[in-house]
Order: structure tokens, then sequence, then C-alpha cells
């Protein structure tokens, strides 16, 4: 019982702040009521892409009742990618082999209050698939006599140049004893769909706590307006883009024209 | 200013957008030409993919046009028969074009095929109007005038057809066979085919010089148009966002392009031009042959652009 108030003036700061960082309601304060040692909120839970994103960051807070080490990952939606690798042949160089793989993660980064290695067994990492490196990749069909272990890597490789994963765990900051932050970047070209945060509290190795927040990233605006179109009304959106070229080369003729 | 393209899916600088289509926009309007064989390759340089490129180019390409069409509509300089057939022969080739980009990208080798093509295309091109600029240049030399076009195989077809403004009487099939080459590599290169189509109208039609651009230009308008369509059916693949920012440059640029033309001598814009396209077309068969800073490439397997 003694645990108990310090957990809900824990709750209440931590509702405080993220109401103050993107007016998100009290419901997570709410989850104070719940035995759980620990308790994580998003700055967002909605991010919509309009014409003007240029990438931007998100904040995570979080609490925990007992000392301990916390694992954050953040996931984005998944989809079948498939990697080619190009071969020279008569000179030139052509794609020539290629391998696909299922549900691959189109954003993935880590945040962790120290190195992984440290807080989590080798096992249970690989089982909790922590860490972008042990994202499993799984293979649906292949075009190639080598390894696929190099296709994984240049999988990396490029999602990791486009700021999508990252390899080393960010930095998960501790305001006191209980009471900790972390930032999490998202780069202009983020895939858009539904994101999963996982939060970790682990003491001695073991997990002690989970606990999951959604984000969502939605293409929002004028541009969600324009996608959509293009997408369900094909034809039209075909006649319009066609008419509008006309009319900008119409008035821009007839501009110079006057003058 | 940062924008974000809805198709293509990233954001880019609008002033630098704007900036580039001006660019394309004054070589569209010197030489006739749609700019198309520019924007392509720039716009892959800048991160957009090839499938966008192209779906994206056969929008900026009309509205390059249009501009440049009325300038030379203004002069008297259209071929409205000639024009109509090789619009008529485009109509299908677009189509059956943006089909066949549509298998090329589910196979993974549409940015060989369309690289590919530029090289291929632009060196020929490039070095037949090279040769024939020389040429013209060293014959304007020893003779004061030149016969108006050469007889061959060509004015052996059937189907004749007077054509006033172009002081001609040739058969039908070869603007009709031209346009529909010209669609399919709308298509596929996301060109006007400016660069192909002039020659091709003043050594194969034997049509004019002076009637040529604004001609060529016309059915580019036509060709585009079927291909920006067939593309946003098929391929989902025409960013109206980004084409009308390089259309905004590229309109005020035509028109500055289209007065510095007139300036220059005939021969001598055609010489330009084959440097320009040799010079386009040499770039692309380096970055082919050329070993790839990483040789693996990344890409949705189902077809997103």
């Amino acid at each position: 019982m003694k645990r108990a108030p310090g957990l809900a003036r824990i709750a209440l700061a931590l509702g405080l702040m993220a109401w103050f960082a993107a007016g998100v309601s009290a419901t997570q304060a709410v989850a104070a009521e719940h035995e759980e040692p620990l308790l994580i909120a998003l700055s967002t839970q909605r991010i919509e892409i309009d014409s003007s994103f240029a990438g931007t960051s998100i904040i995570l807070f979080g609490a925990t009742d007992v000392a301990g080490d916390v694992v954050i990952s953040v996931r984005g939606p998944e989809e079948p990618v498939v990697v080619r690798r190009k071969r020279q042949s008569a000179g030139v160089w052509i794609n020539r082999e290629a391998i696909a793989f299922r549900n691959v993660p189109g954003y993935y980064t880590v945040a962790a209050s120290r190195p992984l290695e440290e807080i989590v067994p080798a096992e249970l990492l690989d089982r909790a698939q922590l860490g972008s490196d042990r994202l499993l990749l799984e293979v649906i069909w292949f075009e190639t006599p080598g390894d696929a272990d190099d296709f994984r890597a240049a999988l990396h490789r490029h999602r990791e140049r486009d700021s999508l994963y990252r390899s080393e765990p960010a930095v998960i900051d501790f305001i006191d004893e209980r009471l900790f932050r972390t930032e999490i970047e998202l780069p202009a070209h983020v895939p858009t769909g539904e994101y999963t945060v996982e939060a970790l509290l682990v003491v001695d190795g073991e997990v002690l706590s989970t606990r999951t927040a959604a984000l969502s990233i939605e293409k929002g605006g004028f541009s969600a307006d324009i996608f959509a179109f293009a997408r369900e009304d094909e034809a039209l959106y075909g006649i319009v883009a066609i008419a509008l070229a006309l009319v900008a080369g119409w008035l821009g003729s007839f501009a110079f024209r006057k003058g | 200013m940062e924008i974000y393209l809805p198709i293509a899916e990233l954001s880019a600088n609008a002033l630098i957008l704007l900036v580039l289509g001006g660019g394309v926009g004054l070589l569209s309007g010197m030489f006739g030409v749609g700019g198309g064989f520019l924007m392509t390759p720039l716009l892959i340089f800048l991160g957009v993919t090839p499938s966008v490129a192209v779906g994206t180019g056969t929008n900026l390409i009309i509205a390059s046009s249009v501009s440049g069409t009325m300038a030379h509509w203004r002069r008297g300089n259209v071929d409205f028969q000639i024009g109509a057939l090789i619009s008529c022969g485009g109509v299908g080739g677009a189509w059956l074009g943006a089909f066949l980009f549509k298998l090329l990208r589910d196979a993974g080798q549409v940015d060989l095929v369309v690289s590919l093509s530029y090289v291929v295309f632009l060196t020929v091109v490039g070095c037949l109007m090279g040769v024939e600029s020389i040429r013209a240049t060293v014959h304007r030399q020893r003779t004061a005038r030149r016969k108006a076009h050469h007889h061959t195989w060509i004015h052996g077809l059937p189907l004749k057809f007077r054509f006033r403004r172009s002081r001609l009487y040739v058969s039908a099939i070869p603007p009709f066979a031209l346009g529909f080459l010209m669609g399919i590599l709308a298509s596929i290169m996301g060109v006007g085919g400016g660069f192909f189509m002039v020659p091709a109208m003043i050594y194969l039609i034997g049509m004019p010089t002076a009637v040529v651009v604004g001609t060529s230009l016309l059915s580019i308008i036509v060709i585009s148009s079927v291909s920006c369509f067939a593309h946003a059916v098929n391929n989902n693949n025409v960013d109206i966002i980004l084409g009308l920012l390089l259309a905004v440059g590229a309109v005020i640029g035509a028109q500055y392009g289209t007065r510095i033309g007139g300036r220059i001598r005939a021969e001598h814009l055609r010489g330009l031009l084959a440097l320009m396209v040799l010079a386009v077309g040499g770039r692309l068969a380096f970055s082919l042959v050329v070993m790839p800073d990483d040789p693996f490439a990344v890409a949705p397997l189902w077809g997103t652009p």
C-alpha cells in the first residue's frame, strides 16, 4: 500500500506532461488504477502528413514503479518487400537476383536505458525481435543462388540510410528515478499506417511489465484527398490532371501575350 | 519552402521544382521538344521513383507544350492535317506503352528499360542531327538553295494526301506510324518525343523546318494527354502537385525559349539540340555501365509506385 500514492503522483505528473505536450486526454491517468508497474504516454497519438510535412518527432513519457531498465520499440506498418541485386552482363548492370521478404516493418527503432545486451539476455532479444538487426525477415520467394543474408543486410542498409531503421538504440532519459522520456524521430518520408509502440520494464533480465501504445500516421488535409482521389477515381483523376496542365499552359501563354 | 508531394510520397523544395521546370521549359521552347528527356532523369535524381517521374513527366509535357504550340500557332507554323494524323497514331501507341510499362514495373526492369531506351534513342537521334547540322552549315556556303526534300521509298507508299500547309503530297502512313511509335515512347520514357519527332518529320516525311516545331508540339499535347490518362488509370503514378509546380516554371521558361529560338539559325539550333541530346544519352550510358554504389535495390513487392 505504500507504493500506491507514489504511483498516483507520478501518473498525475505524467498526465499533465502529456496534456501540455499535445492535449492528450486524461485517459492515461486512469490507467494508474491498475497494478502494472509501468506506464507510458505519447505526446501525440495521431500524426497527419500534409503538404508541409518535413518530418517530426514525438515524445514518449513513462513512469515506473520499480527501479529497472526500460526498452522501447516502435514498429511501423508491415508489408512484403522485394530486394533486387544488380549483376553486370554485357557491360550493363541489370537487376538479376531478387528475394522477397514477408512482413517487413516500414519503420523500426528501439530506445533503451542502457545497451540492450546488458539489459536483456540474448535469447530473449531474439525472441522479442528487439533491435533492427534482430527483425525476423522471412523469405517468401527467391531468385538467387546467393545467400539471403546479403539481401537482409542490404535491406537494413537502405532503411537506415533513409532514417527508417536505426541499429543503435536511442537514449532514454530518466528525469528522476521513476520518470523517463525519449524522443521518437520520424523522417519526412515515414510510411503511413498504424504504428505500435511497445515498452518493456526489465529487472534482472526478466520482463516485469509490458505496455503498448498505438500511433497512427495518416495522410491529412489536401494531400490525403489527392492521394485518395488518384486511387479511387483513377479516370477522373487522369482527366483533371490533363485539364489542369492544359489550363496552366494556356494561362501562361495568355499572360505573356498581354505582357 | 518544403512541400509534400502526395503521389511521389516525399517532401521537396517548391522553389527548386519551379526553377527546374523553368530551365527545362526554356529549352523546350527553344528546340520545340517537350523537355521530358531532361526532366525524367532529373526527377529520378531528386529521389522520385522512375515510375512517378515518367507518369508525372507526361503531365508536365502537356502544359509546357500548350504555351509553345500557341506561340507557334500565332506565327502560323502549325500543319493541322499532319498533326491530326500523328495524334491518331499516338493515341494507340500511348495506351500500349502505358500497359507495357506496368508489365515492366512488375518484373522489376522498368529502370533498366527506361535508361536503355534513353541511351539508344538519344544516341541515334543526336548523331543523325549532329551530322545533318554540320552538313547543312557547310552546304549553305556553297549553294544558295536546297531541295525541299529528297525522294525516297516513303514516297512510294499508298494513301497519298495533299498537305497544303507543308506543301507536300505524301502518304498518310508515315505520319500515322510515327505517331504510334511516339505514343509508345511517351508512355515508357515520359517524354514528348520531340527530339525524335522533329528529325523524323524533316527527313522521313520531308516537312519544311518552319512548321515542324509547331506541328510536333501540337501532336505532343494529344499524345501526352492520352499517355497521362493511361498512366493515371493503370499505374497511379501521376503527381498533380509535382506536375503543376514544374509546369508553372516550364510555361514561363518556354515563352522566353521560343523567343530565343526564333533568333537562332535552324541548323545551328539542330546542332545545339544534338549536343544536348548526346550529353544526356552519354550520362545515362555511363550510369548503366559504371559499377553502382550499391548493387541492391529495395522496393515494395506489390505495385505501389
